[in-house]
């Protein structure tokens, strides 16, 4: 009996660490260091706990960064933090254009970890407390 | 605090450590274990000391306090970590501040045990009254560890500063 | 599956997630926090008991200890049951979410068989303490595993 347990606390414990990562943003990191602008429309919008997560469809079009082409699945804060920064369930929804900045994912998968996005007056909202840098106001972000 | 937030995630060492991608969620695995063997062995102490287990001998349950100091050194190094990676989600947040200052609290209490009352907790018989002092210093270390768990798990939603 | 869907995708669970309120989503999340140290944290102390930790502890009064593990697991259990609704599609095709249950369901087996065969025999033969140390070497590793798969399931969400 002892021995099928310990054959069973292994398996477990093997099955635990050896399950291949498979969903979108498992251990692989974004690149901190960089802030990339996409500009698109939002295809899926979720608000909710623990994070808040939307995609973004970024179209070829004149002025438009190749390297941001695609569907990107953009991570942001908890509903919480990102409500004390000015979001709401309705600041966007399905449909809607959006010009963000955000980190990429290091390796080249599409997932972006928010920064902030730009409303239409210029004005920013942020993911959470962290401001750029230089804090200059500018959109770009190159 | 911002200041020396935004210099500390600048640093080599701290984007070397944020840079390896499974060191996060390993030290967050590693912070929780450390809780559970932190507030289970402390935990049964501070029961004792508020007078549960009558009839154990003090002595007997302070054996445990050597695992529950290892796990606080775990928690230890693991938030050192965090706040070297992240410092910008901790320094700035009052919520961070609060679980220093409950951790704080449960330190000084425990210092305060063991400096003034020990002597007087090991001598007592197995079956005798807790004296009020022992009871509240069970009870507020007891209170501070959870307060501690509640501070470090709301973190993310309380707020990491705003 | 298309009843966890219609969980995951209800009205409940997009309030539930949704709301800024610091009284649904983080409240029930550090409920099950909660519940893990009672749970969890309570059981380590009974098996190092058995592991011969604090050899002087009479090895009877660990009983008490199932208390709090039995109540740290009804209210990881009801919190448990809440977040799962809310994921409920998600998780019921997740391994490292089967793994987590099957993990406590086997520490808690072996805590509950190291009662019933140490703490709360009566005049147990001598060896019978020591015979139960690979159980409750077992345990612990069964907990780790437990808390490591939770802590996966965060980084593996859809």
């Amino acid at each position: 009996m002892q021995r099928v347990f310990i054959v069973l606390c292994l398996a477990a414990a093997i099955a635990a660490t050896a399950k291949p990562v498979s969903a979108h943003h498992s251990f692989a990191m974004f690149d901190m260091e960089k802030n990339v602008s996409y500009t698109g429309v939002i295809t899926d919008w979720k608000w909710q706990n623990p994070h808040v997560h939307f995609t973004v469809l970024v179209k070829p079009g004149a002025g438009v960064d190749p390297q941001t082409l695609g569907t990107w699945d953009v991570e942001g804060g908890s509903v919480n933090i990102m409500t004390r920064q000015g979001w709401t369930r309705a600041s966007y929804k399905v449909g809607d254009p959006i010009k963000l900045v955000g980190h990429p994912m290091k390796d080249g998968s599409k997932g972006i970890s928010l920064f902030y996005a730009i409303r239409p007056d210029g004005s920013r909202l942020y993911h959470d407390i962290a401001r750029p840098k230089d804090d200059v106001k500018k959109v770009g972000g190159h | 605090m911002a200041g020396f937030s935004t210099w500390l995630e600048s640093t080599a060492i701290s984007k070397a450590l944020f840079g390896v991608s499974w060191l996060w969620p390993a030290c967050e695995s590693l912070h929780f274990l450390g809780l559970c063997v932190l507030i289970g062995c402390a935990g049964v102490l501070d029961l004792r000391l508020m007078g549960f287990f009558r009839g154990v001998a003090i002595r007997d349950v302070k054996a445990f306090m050597p695992w529950a100091i290892a796990g606080f050194c775990v928690n230890l190094v693991t938030g050192a970590l965090f706040l070297i990676m992240q410092p910008h989600l901790y320094l700035t947040s009052a919520v961070w501040w609060s679980k220093v200052g409950f951790i704080a609290m449960a330190g000084l209490n425990a210092m305060f045990f063991e400096s003034r009352l020990s002597g007087t907790a090991l001598a007592l018989a197995p079956d005798a009254d807790m004296p009020t002092s022992l009871k509240i210093v069970g009870a507020l270390s007891l209170f501070s560890w959870f307060a501690v768990l509640y501070c470090g798990r709301m973190l993310p939603y309380l707020g990491t500063g705003n | 599956m298309a009843f966890l869907r219609s969980l995951q995708d209800s009205a409940f669970t997009d309030w539930f997630l949704g709301s800024d309120s610091i009284w649904t989503y983080p409240t029930i999340l550090t409920l099950h926090t909660v519940g893990m140290a009672m749970l969890v944290g309570a059981s380590i102390v009974v098996h190092l008991r058995v592991l011969d930790v604090g050899p002087g502890f009479p090895i009877e009064r660990v009983r008490a200890l199932y208390n709090i593990i039995w109540t740290g697991f009804a209210i990881n259990l009801v919190t448990g049951i809440v977040l799962f609704v809310t994921e409920a599609a998600d998780r019921a095709v997740d391994p490292v979410f089967y793994v987590k249950l099957a993990s406590i369901v086997l520490a808690l087996w072996l805590g509950v068989t190291v009662k019933r065969r140490v703490i709360d025999r009566v005049n147990a033969p001598s060896g019978t303490l020591r015979a139960a140390r690979l159980l409750s070497l077992s345990s612990l590793g069964l907990w780790t595993v437990a808390i490591v798969a939770g802590r996966l399931m965060a980084y593996l969400k859809k």
